[in-house]
């Protein structure tokens, strides 16, 4: 068996986007948004609501270390140049850049959760080979907010576990045998 | 495939808590198996490809040993000891052989009652954890379903496929 999760880098061959198997957190499309049924985007999003979640998930889910990029994707749905976006600003433009990557209309709502997240980081890892996030602490995991840290922690800690023989893989086991079958 | 950039591998803190379990006793039998599999001929993608089943077992192989009893009798207890949070729904699949089912003619991958296994203490643990049902030789499967809050039917959580068996497990 092999590990598939890859430390740092995004897969961006094996992305699957709202796959119904998957186990999305869509809890910045739940209750916060204030435009779910309506035809109005960016035009009526919830500002100050997209604004204190997106202080929230910038933690949470780290992209607040990628701030000048994002800012470098949102500047051109901004109408403004050269600038480091104010957090409305930068709302009201993630909502318009929702828009233009086909979120539906309900979710086009400034908010950097953990959805458009997974569409933006794909974005980035098209520019650019990033680290998503710093190194981890060693004892606590991640909540499973934020997903990529969650699954890398534990394979991480496996791995560790594996490397000093307390767990070990049957594939391993059987390219041995087969190495010693074949002398 | 899975990708672990949007979806929790809820395997991953099972395992990894039955890992950091055996190191603190400083047992070295366990063999992770098989994981995270591909879609089904159907194209469904639950059990195994979801990330939500392991597959283990023992460096001497055969289940038929008491050290393969005992080594799931160890596992289990440890999975007593698993955080509440991801102490859910779980489900394991146990050889015929054996201390497990005793080569009982049973159908595989339905959920029996614990009374068919024939180890008392088996029999304790799995009904402190969830449910049994028999399936392929040598391996202890294990599935869960801690992120779901309507898990409880054992039967549409049986995921594993007829005609497994280690070779492809």
């Amino acid at each position: 068996m092999q590990v598939v999760i890859s430390p740092v880098k995004v897969n961006q061959e094996n992305f699957e986007f709202e796959s119904p198997d998957e186990y999305i957190d869509d809890t910045e499309f739940d209750s916060q948004n204030e435009n779910e049924g309506s035809n109005f985007f960016f035009e009526s999003i919830n500002t100050e609501n997209a604004i204190q979640l997106n202080r929230k998930y910038g933690v949470t889910l780290g992209w607040a270390t990628l701030y000048d990029k994002i800012n470098d994707i949102l500047l051109s749905y901004s109408g403004l140049e050269s600038v480091s976006l104010s957090e409305s600003a930068f709302s009201e433009a993630l909502a318009k850049w929702q828009k233009a990557q086909g979120f539906n209309s309900s979710d086009c709502d400034g908010i950097l959760g953990p959805k458009t997240w997974a569409r933006m980081k794909q974005l980035l890892s098209n520019t650019n080979s990033i680290q998503v996030s710093p190194s981890l602490p060693s004892g606590t995991p991640p909540t499973i907010e934020n997903t990529f840290e969650f699954n890398r922690w534990h394979a991480e800690k496996i791995l560790e576990n594996m490397n000093t023989g307390f767990v070990r893989a049957k594939l391993s086991i059987e390219r041995a045998t087969r190495k010693n079958q074949s002398g | 495939m899975l990708n672990p950039n949007n979806h929790i591998i809820q395997a991953l803190p099972i395992i990894h808590h039955i890992a950091e379990s055996a190191k603190k006793e400083d047992y070295k039998e366990i063999i992770i198996g098989s994981f995270i599999r591909g879609a089904d001929k159907k194209g469904a993608c639950t059990g195994h490809c979801a990330g939500r089943c392991i597959d283990l077992n023992i460096s001497s192989r055969s289940f038929e040993s008491v050290a393969a009893l005992q080594m799931v009798v160890r596992i289990l207890g440890y999975l007593t000891n698993l955080p509440d949070k991801y102490k859910k729904s779980m489900g394991f699949g146990m050889p015929l052989q054996g201390q497990f089912f005793g080569h009982q003619n049973l159908t595989k991958y339905k959920g029996v009652s614990t009374t068919l296994l024939k180890n008392e203490e088996l029999r304790k643990l799995v009904n402190q954890l969830g449910y049994v049902f028999p399936d392929n030789d040598n391996h202890l499967h294990i599935q869960f379903n801690w992120l779901s809050k309507s898990a409880s039917n054992y039967e549409t959580e049986v995921v594993y496929e007829e005609g497994e068996s280690y070779e492809n497990s």
